[in-house]
């Protein structure tokens, strides 16, 4: 179980140091100069040939890079950086050449607010293009089956039963937007979980990565997460107020929307607090800077506010996930998202008034 | 005579230089402060508002620094005393354990003159972020200084362009030496700090002087050479420098204010400079020009796409090891945290170069050392520049 971090073109946002032991790469802002990788790989290329590497089609931190398909399932257009048509072949032929660990079949995708055609058409060409896939992937590769759907939920899992059925290493949740969250998203996880019913295989749930869905998705068998929400909260001046201890039992709860726990640090009741952003969290931020230094920072617009801000929310996520793990080792994933929810996102716990 | 003037007469400034080496005028020492030892000749990165830009603390530690600059003028307004006392200071405030140095807050006298009124009382600025006013007095910069508790404080001075007029330039030369009497009087430390005076005087010789005369009689634990890079001829650059550095105490630090060209750090340690401090390593690197050892290297995406070479091929910085110039080409302008790539390779570079200075001082091997250096940066000794065989000429040192 793990995170891939999100990375545009190579580097997470404001964090030149990182190490992360799995990245995301877009493949939209190599595909332009990929003969460079007929020299070196892309993980090399990018300086993270020790972490894991995993492509995705679009960079979901671009409003501008949507993926789009048509009617015959061949090829796809990608928004950045001029309308890209990429067809299965050439999406091969660069996946094999930039060798990255892991990447997802050739799909268009389908968010959670498209309509229902787009969503029916955008499964049905996913598996076909996954058949396609399969035939050019390289022996190294890991592929997954790119599980489409947008918000129909039949669609959602008929397209997991099918990719079942194939050989392939894994699959991916795709279509999840940056703005989707909550009770739709949840919906689709527990669509895919149905159709994959009990599959070993690894599962990557897209989009954002926030804290309640990472949490809800490990319940239900997903085992990697993309994950954008530590830098997209740094960037607001936000951190995760999360301090994780044990997590309690718990109805039920998984219709209903929660706060997830933040500090604002652009609120001027932090300028004179000591200590660390949340108590006894190990992160470099926490062990070495007070809240009102960070204050100061995004007061003063000083990037390092929002660099500390992304090593702490990204290290809180790097920590959750070892939890879940932890916790799926134990056999006690049954009633985690219940629990979490129940510890931090029932307004009841706060570090900071 | 009353208590504090008392406390004034009994000031023993916390800090030890130890001179390690020297290569004619170039000297190798360690100064120790109140949070650890600095090697010199020595390289201090610039974080204006409590912060280096892009680079936490943590990598700065990784990369060897051992004192790094604040900005008073800055600092006094955000996060302002208040906050910087009740934290303690700003060491305890940013999370940083070493050194810190603290300009007086007048190189804003320069930098911000059209909102700047300068009198014998003080400077008055126009926040120019609020347009508020604000009156730094010799008695508000030590005021401030203090409550940030920096280990080297700079007195307030009367900064002008080298290239005023002669009134001017003597005005703020003996300005600057009737403010450090102000300064000593109002150091008022809650920890211990250092006093550095600043050497005034534009490019007129007999001016530095009266400067020198006038900062040295007050026994300071070390002093600065101020109103230099502005501008200036280099000729009349480094002859000033060396001016200074010639009168200037040998037992005791100086500091060469806003320096930092590689070159001008070589010829200027070989002329007896201790320290410096400037913001170009990093300004530069955000415009994606970086140090090599061949000179400036401005990255260029369409030229470097196929490049799979390091910025620099001797360079062992994080960047370096890790990046080539084809991926840090494609970041440049679309990746905020590329500029922060290179902003660590050429403080890296500038802390090398520091590093292998000091090490060719302490072996003898200064004249080589320089020679190789020069060479290399100017492609051949028929592209050096006459003020660098002059400079270092008189720090005896030739490239032939």
């Amino acid at each position: 179980m793990d995170i891939f971090f999100y990375t545009g073109r190579g580097l997470p946002p404001f964090i030149s140091n990182s190490s992360f032991k799995a990245l995301q790469l877009a493949l939209p802002h190599f595909y332009s100069n990929q003969e460079i990788f007929d020299k070196i790989s892309l993980p090399e290329y990018v300086g993270i040939q020790d972490s894991l590497s995993y492509l995705t089609i679009r960079d979901i931190m671009n409003p501008r890079c949507h993926v789009l398909g048509g009617a015959k399932p061949d090829s796809i257009t990608v928004g950045i950086p001029n309308n890209q048509k990429i067809t299965i072949e050439e999406y091969m032929s660069f996946v094999n050449k930039s060798k990255v660990d892991i990447a997802p079949s050739l799909s268009e995708e389908a968010s959670l607010s498209c309509g229902n055609h787009r969503s029916k058409r955008s499964a049905k060409n996913a598996i076909v293009m996954l058949d396609s896939c399969l035939e050019l992937k390289s022996p190294a590769l890991k592929l997954l089956g790119n599980i489409q759907g947008g918000k129909d939920m039949e669609s959602r899992e008929f397209c997991a039963k099918e990719m079942k059925k194939r050989c392939v290493d894994g699959f991916v949740i795709g279509g999840i937007d940056l703005e989707e969250s909550g009770a739709q998203l949840r919906r689709v996880v527990g669509a895919v979980y149905n159709g994959l019913s009990g599959d070993s295989r690894m599962i990557v749930l897209s989009g954002p990565g926030r804290p309640l869905d990472i949490v809800y998705a490990a319940q239900h068998g997903i085992t990697f997460f993309e994950s954008c929400w530590p830098f997209i909260l740094a960037e607001k001046g936000k951190a995760l107020d999360l301090p994780l201890v044990n997590f309690e039992d718990a109805e039920n709860i998984e219709d209903m929307d929660f706060y997830e726990p933040e500090l604002d640090l652009n609120d001027e009741k932090f300028a004179m607090q000591k200590g660390a952003l949340v108590e006894n969290c190990e992160c470099l931020t926490c062990k070495q800077h007070h809240r009102g230094y960070i204050y100061h920072l995004l007061r003063v617009k000083e990037m390092g506010g929002n660099t500390l801000l992304a090593i702490h929310n990204s290290f809180v996520m790097k920590k959750l996930v070892e939890k879940l793990a932890k916790a799926k080792e134990e056999g006690k994933l049954g009633s985690v998202y219940a629990d979490f929810v129940n510890k931090y996102c029932m307004g009841s716990f706060s570090t900071i008034n | 005579m009353e208590p504090r003037k008392r406390a004034k007469l009994a000031i023993k400034w916390p800090l030890k230089f130890t001179i390690e080496g020297r290569y004619h005028r170039a000297r190798a020492s360690t100064i120790t402060l109140p949070h650890g030892e600095v090697q010199t000749p020595v390289y201090m990165p610039v974080g204006t508002k409590g912060a280096i830009k892009g680079v936490t603390f943590q990598q700065m530690r990784e990369l060897g620094c051992q004192i790094l600059l604040g900005n008073t003028y800055h600092l006094g307004n955000y996060p302002g005393t208040e906050v910087l006392d009740n934290f303690s200071g700003l060491h305890n405030f940013e999370g940083w354990d070493r050194n810190i140095l603290t300009d007086s807050g007048g190189f804003q006298m320069v930098s911000l003159l059209k909102l700047a009124q300068i009198t014998e009382e003080g400077v008055e600025f126009e926040s120019p972020t609020d347009g508020s006013r604000m009156l730094l007095t010799p008695e508000e910069s030590m005021r401030i200084q203090n409550s940030i508790g920096a280990d080297i404080m700079m007195a307030l001075d009367d900064v002008t362009n080298p290239l005023s007029t002669k009134e001017r330039l003597e005005e703020a030369c003996h300005r600057t030496t009737r403010w450090i009497d102000r300064c000593i009087l109002a150091h008022n430390p809650s920890k211990p700090q250092n006093l550095f005076g600043i050497v005034q005087g534009g490019l007129d010789a007999s001016l530095r002087d009266i400067s020198l005369e006038g900062l040295i009689s007050k026994n300071l634990p070390g002093y600065a050479i101020g109103g230099l890079a502005g501008g200036e001829a280099k000729e009349d650059f480094w002859k000033i420098v060396a001016h200074c550095t010639n009168k200037l105490p040998w037992e005791k630090p100086r500091y060469l204010m806003g320096v930092g060209y590689p070159i001008d750090l070589l010829v200027c340690s070989c002329l007896g400079v201790d320290m410096f401090d400037c913001v170009f390593a990093t300004r530069t690197a955000r415009f994606g020009q970086v140090f090599t050892k061949k000179g400036f290297l401005r990255l260029r995406p369409e030229e470097m796409k196929s490049d799979l070479s390091p910025l620099d091929e001797s360079c062992n910085c994080p960047t370096c090891i890790k990046y080539t110039k084809s991926f840090l080409s494609s970041l440049l302008h679309k990746e905020q945290t590329a500029c922060h790539l290179l902003s660590i390779h050429n403080i890296y570079f500038l802390f090398t170069l520091m590093r292998e200075i000091r090490e060719a001082i302490l072996s003898g091997e200064l004249e080589e050392y320089a020679r190789n250096f020069v060479l290399e940066w100017f492609n051949g000794v028929e592209n050096v520049p006459n003020w660098v065989k002059e400079a270092l000429a008189e720090a005896s040192i030739t490239l032939n």
